[in-house]
């Protein structure tokens, strides 16, 4: 069975002058343990693409499951409580709250959990996996004076730390220079041999070459898979 | 979220939002003060003053009686001086004008009397003297002519308040007695009471009184000798004056403070231009002063609308100050989700709901309010020395449910989408 499925998924943007046309009948299956890229120009429609997936979004048309779960007339509730369970964000831009310190910005997706961790649980898991990600003597620090780098790896780590199954990626590398990119890409590589579902989406076939399966999207559509 | 950290964040607003609130509950105490002392009958009196900046803001001279002026006593009279009351005007002697008001002042002054022998063979016990107007002499009663006498509804537990017909009775003076004495006294005694005049008199009066009245408990009354003092009227008696003893009336001077204005001229016509131009000459008019010529008959009504104008002034300001706090606590709303927009972006792909961050906004704002009720609380104690915790209370209700409000529209009209557009805010 397929972890994520579309079928038939439209999407536009109804703006003030016209009528984007973002997303054009896409079906997609996602199997347990997948590393897909999604490749394709600016403007292809990638990161709506994600949105949608990471329930950020919604879709004009068509249909959409979760493991089993069909995603339909839901509350904003349990739409956020389906994003915290199963999907860990890593976006270009890291998305880290600049004030907090490295330490609370992993911690974020258990704030908001449903089942919640004790403090002491919370604290070993953060402090493992940032050791694991070589960030761990940074947790004190605010998010704001690490490097880029250091801040992917901080959202790296947000992204571990309700152990989700799947990973969305939108330009994970886009703003790291080449040598910070490699290692980046190396993590993915490692999470997705321990299992993790990951969905990297990116304008560089390069960065893409490293994934198991490549999808090309091409003015919302996909061009072959 | 992090509370503290975002309150810091936005420091800046938050103080603004804090320094605004906090202003609207100093200003609402004074409000409640000074609203609640209007309406409160005992204080009716003392209202008329007791904003100092808007009774110096007006110079109001009153005719004593009459059409015209009162002539002063024959013996100073020649002929040709009339004397008037102005509520500023103390510099009489400033511009070579003659003087002659002051021996008054001087005599009301000082008045002291004792009660000395009670009929209906009640003993009067003359307990701690009130030492409100000059520290010499303890003053257990307070003069009335028929001008005042029949212009103030005084506050009446029991029995009545003066008519005119008790000015003309000559046999016994109309007495008003504080609470205090109704345990002494009943309606209807008859008091015998000596008369002092300790300043620049030394002869002994004996007058014979009435008791026609009991105060309201902690009636207060206000009088200006050696500044304003407002006196607790519990342990006083209020004596109806015959006219004969009319200038020793002047003690309670609400209209009678000072006497010491004085034109000469020989044409009662030219009395009110005379006076007008007087009051040029000293410099009162201009400056935001209002010069104001009225009979004594009117002057009480006056001040009423002068005050309830300055009142309503107040009002204004009030309503303004009210209505920018609301303004401004919706705007700092609105800048601060503007603000953290990325932040919130952030919370919500990691499962966040607007609910929570609403949550979290309301907390925050929570803890402004509390801070400027700290402040508010505090300052008024300090330095108005009261507070409406009614005010208070409905304040801060309104002011949450503003921020419930506007957080919640503000998060409605946003979609998700808008939040974590990162991109468009990085580029
Ligand atoms: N919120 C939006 N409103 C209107 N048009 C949008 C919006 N988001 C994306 N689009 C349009 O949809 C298309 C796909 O955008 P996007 O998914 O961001 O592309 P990509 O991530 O591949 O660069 C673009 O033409 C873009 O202008
Ligand atoms: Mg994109």
């Amino acid at each position: 069975m397929s972890i994520l499925k579309l079928k038939n998924i439209n999407k536009t943007f109804d703006t003030k002058s016209e009528k984007v046309v973002a997303l054009n009948d896409i079906s997609l299956e996602v199997e347990k343990g997948d590393f897909i890229a999604i490749v394709g120009t600016s403007g292809s429609g990638k990161t709506t693409l994600l949105n949608i997936l990471g329930l950020l979004d919604q879709k004009t048309s068509g249909d959409y499951w979760i493991e089993d779960k069909k995603i339909e007339d839901l509350t904003e509730k349990e739409i956020a409580r389906l994003r915290n369970e199963n999907f860990g964000f890593i976006l270009q831009n890291y998305a880290l709250i600049n004030d907090y310190s490295v330490y609370d910005n992993i911690k974020i997706p258990l704030d908001y959990r449903y089942k919640k961790f004790s403090n002491h649980k919370a604290g070993r898991k953060i402090k493992d996996i940032a050791k694991n990600l070589n960030i761990g003597e940074k947790l004190k620090q605010p998010a704001k004076n690490l490097s880029g780098g250091q801040k992917q790896r901080v959202a790296i780590a947000r992204a571990l730390i309700n152990d989700t199954k799947i990973i969305l990626a939108d330009e994970p590398t886009g703003s790291l220079d080449k040598k910070h990119t490699e290692e980046i890409l190396e993590i993915f590589k490692e999470l997705n041999e321990m299992g993790k579902t990951i969905i990297l989406i990116t304008h560089d076939e390069k960065v893409a070459s490293i994934c198991k399966k490549i999808v090309h999207i091409e003015d919302g559509e996909i061009v072959n898979e | 979220m992090k509370i503290f950290k975002n309150i810091k964040k936005n420091i800046f607003i938050y103080i603004f939002l804090v320094a605004i609130l906090s202003v609207v509950l100093i200003f609402s105490s004074f409000m409640y003060k000074n609203i609640s002392s209007v309406n409160k009958k005992n204080n009716y009196i003392n209202s008329y003053f007791n904003i100092p900046n808007i009774y110096m803001m007006m110079t109001t001279y009153t005719l004593a009686d009459g059409p015209y002026v009162d002539k002063l006593d024959k013996e100073y009279d020649d002929g040709g001086l009339y004397t008037f009351d102005a509520q500023l005007f103390n510099q009489a002697d400033k511009k070579g004008i003659k003087n002659f008001g002051v021996t008054r002042q001087g005599v009301y002054a000082s008045y002291s009397i004792e009660i000395e022998e009670v009929k209906c063979n009640k003993k009067f016990i003359q307990t701690e003297p009130q030492q409100v107007y000059q520290q010499d002499y303890p003053n257990l009663g307070i003069f009335i002519n028929d001008l005042f006498g029949e212009n103030i509804k005084f506050p009446i537990e029991r029995g009545r308040n003066f008519k005119t017909k008790d000015f003309k009775e000559k046999e016994y003076l109309p007495i008003i007695a504080g609470c205090d004495y109704m345990g002494s006294f009943k309606i209807g005694d008859a008091l015998n009471i000596k008369v002092n005049k300790g300043y620049m008199e030394t002869e002994e009066k004996f007058v014979k009184g009435k008791i026609i009245g009991f105060l309201e408990k902690d009636t207060e009354l206000m009088t200006y000798v050696g500044g304003s003092e407002i006196i607790n009227a519990n342990k006083l008696v209020l004596i109806g004056l015959s006219n004969e003893y009319k200038y020793d009336a002047g003690f309670f001077g609400v209209f009678r403070e000072t006497l010491n204005g004085v034109v000469e001229t020989k044409n009662p016509l030219e009395v009110e231009e005379k006076i007008m131009e007087l009051a040029r000459t000293m410099g009162y008019e201009g400056k935001g002063n209002i010069i104001k010529l009225s009979y004594m008959k009117d002057a009480f009504n006056d001040y009423v609308e002068f005050n309830d104008s300055s009142y309503s002034s107040y009002y204004k300001i009030f309503g303004i100050s009210l209505v920018a706090s609301l303004v401004i606590t919706i705007l700092s709303i609105y800048l601060i989700i503007r603000k953290n927009k990325y932040d919130y972006g952030v919370l919500l792909i990691n499962g966040a709901t607007k609910n929570k961050i609403r949550n979290s906004i309301l907390l925050e704002n929570l803890i402004i309010l509390l801070i400027a009720d700290v402040i508010g609380i505090i300052l008024s104690l300090k330095y108005i020395g009261a507070i409406s915790p009614l005010v208070f209370i409905g304040y801060n209700l309104v002011m949450m449910v503003i921020v419930l409000l506007t957080s919640s529209l503000i998060l409605k009209n946003k979609k998700t989408i808008e939040f974590i557009n990162f991109n468009e805010q990085n580029n």
